[in-house]
Formats: structure tokens, C-alpha cells, sequence
């Protein structure tokens, strides 16, 4: 891949092609003089008479930290409810509970498609006109109660369930957002053995004992191109999602191939699945995997998309496919639920919808695809959110609804006691704002919570039983606690302000919240910048009042961990935490020992490498530092036990632990090991 | 990246913004080029998202992150042209899916390259310019496009050895 790479952009870099004299700056700075001169003529023109200078566009910083120091000054004497209600335009329509409408035939499919190529823009196609006079209304089924049991996360530490027996050592799991709904990751391990992925899109199975690895088998490619992203693994079964190339087509489709691993060293393919589309998501829930991809319908390609083995699968019928009021482009959300039960040939159940995901909020009964969505002028966002019910195999593409505004990651939203939870950064008259939505389990709007954190993005979401917490950036970073107990009246609890903002929250325990994130700094012109890594520990007791107990910052570090939550290690026994780092530094800045108030450091006793962790020795000439390892950390009532663990390979991707042994993963699939001591 | 000039400009400095994007403008021209196939769509998409970042300059968070946000905006000016240009599709099938007939709409295109990315779905030939152009790493280009990482990265992988067998 690298060479093909460097070979191609060898052809670009030497196109000659280069910016015409039109797009030189001068030229850009007279264009961008011009236009702030017409709308300066334009605003005083137009508000001549009310002498009301109204602002069209967003400010820089300056202005922003003005407004932002007379806002706060006026929360001090109205509190934040007053201070929205004088803020906030009209109120917020969000739009919710849509109608569902099956395909009856292929044709009409083929017509929906043929309307939005014609259209000169995607626009927004009125459903019903060449269609079948009769729209099906989808009726959502009455769940039972036990249904809508809360498998949100529970109780603290709730993700590493630490199984133990005799004959194996307790060992990670990958974070989970909701209890037993597994993720597919690029790691997994069973205690005995560990499974990677490595870059070059192989799996590698391992033995793990005491600190030592050895190799024992890789699962590629077999035949078919198969480009492996992630896997699962249940007793002797290995799962691997990935996408699948054809030679004879253009098409891209994903599949799950499901081997059998009794012996290790030996794995054999029992059978595979593929789907139409690019892959989303995947997840899997006891024996059945739920696998969702997005498939663009391409002029030429196919209309309906397909499902069943590589080799062969088949269309779907007319009647599987349903689609959302005023689909936005001609795109499918497909899912499937196949059965990875051992003896059995990959059962599985196919649907598709037409509308496109980004983000999925998955638990046991029930799969919510989401999508942003632009209004014609491109100023106002939408989340376009459809809901499959799932019931083992039987997936049932049941209700679809829309919110104002965008969301951040999985984890912004969320079900309990059958209603579904949304966090969104939205517009309002050109600034960002922040909403959180209630839906019932029909879809309808049942309350919410909007504008709040003006000129705000969402940063990191954590539902938490019948609490909400929110962390926002921009000037202000707080972290608000909504109280969601009464669905039809969510309200803001309390907040609590601190610099730089969390992209990753953690429940600790029931009092307790880890924050994973980035630290900013102040660059001097108004603005900030990310300056590290940032760890913040929050106290939760009381939701009116929460409060900062502890941060630590780590100067130019960056985790993957900050974006995604599987590269989180959580050792629930030995109570400590684990995250992948990178530094890189440059000796113009400050080389000096990079943490904050850490703890004397850790002595790694009888590891297979020597390890160093303290900065030592800046080489005198200036060029930039890297250094990769593993950062392990406890959070109690403070941050600590802090170890900045350097290990020596190319960037550290994943660590899992296996009895009182942390291996540590890179992108090339080395794996090093050492005994923690915290 | 020089952090002074790209404070000056978040502070509100027109000359340091254009000082930055001098040092981007040949990487967006030709993305714009590349994607859109006419030199002349290439420099309106170019001015207009000049005009949009230099009205957004309060939403860049930092150095690092100048090149994919700008990117970000050009790819969306780029998506917007194509979706307004009539008969856009017709130019693009010119440019792009007439096979090695076609004769590049603007002599400076280099002709293998644009033969080669006609070998591409359009998403993939976004993917491919974003990353070997733009510059931009496969999360950068997942959190633009709205793909998933994975997926970027099987997508980019998949079509560079495509064009390069192509070349070959």
C-alpha cells in the first residue's frame, strides 16, 4: 500500500500544475476586502431607519471573548433559564415522528431513483407523486415491557467483566457503550490468546502467557480480496468484518467471515456474509452480528442492493426496502442480522432503508441510524434518525424521525425505559447551540432541553442512568449534568467549568466521572490551541453542583483514545486505566519531564524490555522528538499512580492486559509486554 | 505551520489569513482541478472557499488542524458546484468516463493521471486527491466525508493500487 502510495504521489507532485495568478493572495485579500465592504454598505443601508446594526457572520475570537464577558456577567444576575429565554429566536420546531413507506415493487424504486438524477441538485422529492397512491403506514410494534429493559451501563467499571477460572487469568475487554453489545475491534483477547489486525489488514493470532507471545497463525485474504478493518471473537469462533473487492466489478461490498479456530493454528473458514455498501458499523449480541453498511447507488449500478454468501448472494425483494420522507440522495442504509453459532451455516435476515448513516447507537433490541442532513441553503443541520428493532435474527426497520442539529459520536445518544435520548450542536441565526431530545418509543417528541452553551460545539456525551453529561468547547468549557428522570421535562441540573474539554467521559463510580481529552492553551492573539493531552476527574454526588477533584496535563501528547474509545484499556481488578500516547516535540519547546504532578516513577520489575520513562539527554541541534507507549493511570478521589510508560516501536495502537501482564500493540504488530506496578 | 500567522489570522488579520492560504493555494487549486475537470470551475470553487473560511475563521482551532478545515470547506464548495453545474454530469463523463479517448478540458491536467483517476468512482477519486493533494490522514478524511475510518482507508488503499496497475 505505501509503495503504491509513494508512486502515485510521485505522479501527482511532479503535474506542474500550479495556482493561476487570479487565485494569488493579493487577489484573495482584495476579494475578501470587497466583500466586507459590501456588506458593510449593505447593513447600514438596510437598517438605516432602525439603526440596528445586526451581525451576518461569525465573529473572530476577540469580539467573541467581548460578548462572551457580557454574557457571563449577565448569568450572574439572571441565572442560565433567564439568560436563554432573552437569547433564544423563536422556538424550535424539531421535527419527529415520521412515516415510514414501503417498497411495493422494484419499479418504484427505480422511479424514486430516476426523479433525484433528473433533479439539477438532490433536491427534496416528494414521496407519493408516481408512487403508489396508498402509503403504508408502518404501525411500530408494542414491545413488551421486558423489552424495553435499560442495558444502558449500569454500575461502575461496568465494561471489564474480569472473567476468571481456573484455568484462565482475568483479561481486558474491549469499552463497550452499552453492556453486552460487543464492538468489533482491531484487538481482542480471551485470556489465553490475543487477535490483531495489524495495518497491512491481516489477523494475527497469538498465545499470551506471562508476558510472552508467540505467533501461531494469520488470517488473510483466501482468494477473494478481503480488506479485514476489525473482528470479533466468541469460544473458538473468530469473526472478521471487512471489505470485499471483486475483480469483476466496481462494486464494493462488506462481509463477515467466520472461522473456526479450535485450533488455533490452524484457523478454517466455516462460511461468510456479504452486503451491499460500505461498512458502518458492525456489532454483535450473543450468537447473532448485527452488520450495517451504506450503500450509494451509483448510475449504472445496481438498484437493489444484495445479500447472502460471497460467491453468490441475491437481490433483496422490493418489500425489505423501505424509505424515509424526502430522502436526501439516492443512498441505502442496509442491515443484517446473521447467526455466528457454531454447526450453524450463517442464518440471516436482510433490510435496507433508503437514507445514510454516519453514527449508530446499538443495544439489545434495538439499532438507531443517524445522519446529518443540510437544508437547501446549507445553514441548517438536521439528524436524520431511523430505528430497527432487533430481535435475535429478526430485524424490523420500524420508525424514523428528525432533530435539529448534528451529532458528535455514538455515545450522544441513547435509550432507557423505551425512550431514545439525542444530544446535537445545532444553528441558530449563524451560532452554534446545544440541544438534547427525548423521543417516546413511537419517535415523537416527547421533550427537551435546546439552546443552551451558545457558540458551543458538543465535545464528549455520557448517559448515566437518568443523567446526561455534556461537554461543551469553545471560550467557556463546562460540563453540564442534565437530569432526565421525567422524559417529558429534561432541565439542566448543574455545571461546572474547566479549561481545555473531554472528548471521552468515563464513569469511575457512581460519584465519580474521568475525563479524557485536550488541554488548550492560550495563544496570546485572542485564540487557543490543543497543547496535550488532558485528563480531568469530575465529582458527580451532587448533580446541581459538580465539581473539578482533579487534572492532569500532558504537554504535545496526543491518545488515540481521545477519539476512539476502544484504544481505553480498564483493569477493574487491579484498578487502573491504560491508554495508547504519542509525543511529538520539538526542543524549541520546553523538553523537560512532561508530566504534571506525577508520581515518583514506576519500577518495571522482571519485563522482557528495559524501559525508560523519564526525558533525559535533549540532543543539542533542534529536531523533533517522538515517543510512543502506554500511559496507565488510577482515578479515585484524585488522579494518580501516574506512569508514562515509553516503549520502543513505531505507534502504539491498543493494550490489552492478561493476569497482571499488559501487552502493548503497534500499527506494524509487534507486541511488548511488561508487569505493571502501580 | 507557522503558528504566529495562523494566531494573527484566527485574532482577525485578513493579510496573515491570506499569507496562510498563500501557502495552501497550490494544493487547493489542483485538488479543485482534479475534482472538478474545468480550470475555471476550479478557481470560482477556490475563491468561495477562501470567502467561507476567511467568514469561519472563528471555528479553526489551531495550526494542526489548517489543512484538513480548509480542505473541509474547499471539499464542500467543490460538492456544491457539481451538484449546481447543469449538465454537470455530462462534464464530469466527458472528463472522466470516456475512457482514453477524451482529451483533458484543460491542457495542464496531466492526461495519465486524469486517466487514471477515470478508472475511480467519484467518492473514491475524492478520497484519493483529499489524501495524496490535500494531504489529509484517513481520520481527517473520515470525519470530512462522513465515511467510516475503516472504510477510508480499504477505499484508499484499494484505489491506488487500481490506478497504479493502471499506469503500470
Amino acid at each position: 500500500m505505501n509503495k503504491d502510495h509513494d508512486y502515485i504521489k510521485e505522479l501527482f507532485d511532479s503535474d506542474g500544475i500550479k495556482a493561476p495568478e487570479s487565485l494569488s493572495e493579493d487577489k484573495m485579500l482584495a476579494m475578501l476586502n470587497a466583500a466586507e465592504e459590501k456588506q458593510f454598505i449593505e447593513q447600514t443601508g438596510n437598517n438605516a431607519k432602525t439603526g440596528h446594526f445586526e451581525t451576518k457572520q461569525v465573529k473572530a475570537r476577540p469580539s467573541l471573548k467581548r460578548w462572551v464577558a457580557v454574557a457571563a456577567a449577565v448569568i450572574a444576575v439572571f441565572g442560565i433559564s433567564g439568560l436563554m429565554e432573552i437569547m433564544t429566536g423563536p422556538p424550535d420546531t424539531s421535527l419527529a415522528g415520521d412515516e415510514l413507506y414501503t417498497f411495493k415493487s422494484e419499479k418504484e424504486i427505480e422511479r424514486l431513483l430516476k426523479s433525484m438524477d433528473n433533479s439539477p441538485r438532490y433536491g427534496l422529492i416528494k414521496l407519493g407523486r408516481g408512487a403508489s397512491d396508498d402509503l403504508v403506514e408502518y404501525e411500530t410494534e408494542e414491545l413488551a415491557d421486558a423489552d424495553m429493559a435499560d442495558t444502558g451501563t449500569t454500575g461502575v467499571l461496568s465494561n471489564s467483566a474480569a472473567p476468571k477460572s481456573a484455568e484462565t487469568d482475568s483479561f481486558s475487554e474491549t469499552y463497550l457503550q452499552v453492556d453486552d453489545v460487543d464492538e468489533a475491534d482491531i484487538v481482542k483477547t480471551d485470556g489465553k490468546y490475543i487477535y490483531y489486525v495489524t495495518d497491512g489488514r491481516e489477523v494475527v493470532i497469538l498465545s499470551a502467557k506471562d508476558g510472552k507471545t508467540k505467533k501461531l497463525s494469520t488470517v488473510g485474504s483466501s482468494g477473494i480480496e478481503n480488506y479485514i478493518s476489525d473482528i470479533y471473537v466468541k469460544g473458538d469462533r473468530l469473526i472478521t468484518v471487512g471489505t470485499i473487492y471483486k475483480d469483476d466489478s466496481d462494486e464494493s461490498s462488506s462481509a463477515i467471515v467466520v472461522y473456526d479456530i479450535s485450533d488455533r493454528s490452524k484457523p478454517e473458514v466455516l462460511y461468510d456474509f456479504s452486503q451491499t455498501g460500505d461498512i458502518l458499523s458492525s456489532r454483535m449480541v450473543g450468537d447473532n452480528v448485527y452488520l450495517v453498511t451504506n450503500y450509494y447507488v451509483y448510475r449504472g449500478g445496481r438498484i437493489v442492493p444484495a445479500c447472502g454468501s460471497i460467491a453468490n448472494p441475491k437481490e433483496l425483494d422490493a418489500a425489505d426496502i423501505c424509505c424515509v420522507p424526502d430522502p436526501d440522495a439516492p443512498s441505502l442504509i442496509v442491515i443484517s442480522a446473521v447467526d455466528v453459532s457454531s454447526g450453524n451455516q450463517g442464518i440471516s435476515t436482510t433490510k435496507a432503508v433508503f437514507g445514510a448513516s454516519s453514527e449508530i447507537y446499538c443495544n439489545d433490541h434495538n439499532l438507531y441510524c443517524t445522519s446529518t442532513e443540510y437544508d437547501s441553503d446549507s445553514s441548517t443541520s438536521y439528524t436524520r434518525i431511523v430505528r430497527a428493532s432487533l430481535n435475535g435474527l429478526k430485524v424490523n426497520v420500524d420508525a424514523t424521525a428528525r432533530v435539529r442539529g448534528y451529532v458528535n459520536s455514538q455515545f450522544s445518544m441513547d435509550e432507557r425505559g423505551g425512550y431514545f435520548r439525542i444530544a446535537t450542536t445545532s444553528e441558530r441565526a449563524g451560532i452554534e447551540v446545544n440541544n438534547l431530545y427525548v423521543l417516546d418509543s413511537k419517535l415523537k417528541e416527547a421533550g427537551k432541553v435546546t439552546g443552551f452553551a451558545r457558540n458551543e460545539s458538543i465535545k464528549a456525551v455520557r448517559f448515566i442512568g437518568d443523567k446526561a453529561y455534556v461537554i461543551t468547547y469553545e471560550a467557556i468549557d463546562p460540563l453540564f449534568i442534565i437530569d432526565l428522570s421525567d422524559p417529558d421535562n429534561p432541565r439542566i441540573e448543574g455545571e461546572v467549568k474547566i479549561d481545555g474539554f473531554s472528548t471521552l467521559l468515563i464513569p469511575v463510580s457512581k460519584d465519580r466521572l474521568l475525563g479524557i481529552g485536550h488541554a488548550t492553551g492560550d495563544n496570546g492573539y485572542g485564540g487557543e490551541y490543543d497543547s496535550g493531552l488532558k485528563l480531568a476527574l469530575f465529582d458527580i454526588s451532587d448533580p446541581s453542583e459538580p465539581k473539578v477533584l482533579d487534572s492532569k496535563e500532558f504537554k504535545d501528547m496526543s491518545s488515540e483514545a481521545q477519539y476512539d474509545h476502544h484504544a481505553l484499556m480498564v483493569n477493574n481488578e487491579a484498578g487502573y486505566f491504560a491508554i495508547p500516547y504519542e509525543i511529538w516535540h520539538n526542543v524549541e519547546t520546553d523538553g523537560s519531564e512532561v508530566v504534571e504532578d506525577a508520581e515518583e516513577p514506576s519500577e518495571t520489575n522482571d519485563t522482557e524490555e528495559a524501559e525508560t520513562d523519564i526525558l533525559v539527554d535533549q540532543p543539542d541541534e533542534v529536531e523533533d522528538i517522538y515517543d510512543t507507549g502506554i500511559l496507565l493511570f488510577k482515578a479515585g478521589d484524585k488522579i494518580n499512580s501516574v506512569d508514562k510508560h515509553k516503549l520502543d516501536s513505531s505507534a502504539i495502537r491498543r493494550s490489552v492486559y492478561i493476569g497482571d501482564w499488559i501487552y502493548a500493540l503497534d500499527a506494524d504488530g509487534n507486541v511488548q509486554s511488561f508487569k505493571p506496578s502501580l | 505551520m507557522d503558528e504566529k500567522m495562523i494566531n494573527e489570522a484566527i485574532a482577525g488579520s485578513k493579510e496573515a489569513f491570506c499569507s496562510l492560504y498563500g501557502i495552501y493555494k497550490d494544493k487547493l487549486y489542483r485538488y479543485a482541478l482534479y475534482r472538478l475537470g474545468d480550470p475555471t470551475e476550479a478557481e470560482d470553487a477556490v475563491s468561495e472557499c477562501v470567502l467561507a473560511a476567511w467568514q469561519r475563521i472563528g471555528s479553526l482551532r489551531s495550526g494542526k488542524a489548517f489543512g484538513s478545515w480548509i480542505f473541509r470547506i474547499l471539499s464542500n464548495c467543490c460538492a456544491s458546484r457539481i451538484k449546481e453545474m447543469i449538465g454537470t454530469r455530462e462534464n464530469l463523463e466527458r472528463i472522466y468516463d470516456s475512457g482514453a479517448d477524451s482529451v483533458p478540458a484543460s491542457p495542464s491536467l496531466s492526461v495519465e493521471l486524469t486517466e487514471a483517476l477515470s478508472q475511480l468512482r467519484e467518492e473514491e477519486r475524492d478520497i484519493v486527491l483529499l489524501s495524496i493533494i490535500g494531504g489529509l490522514n484517513s481520520t481527517e478524511i473520515s470525519s470530512l466525508t462522513g465515511m467510516a475510518a475503516g472504510s477510508v482507508r480499504s477505499k484508499l488503499s484499494r484505489s491506488l493500487a487500481k490506478m497504479r496497475e493502471f499506469l503500470s
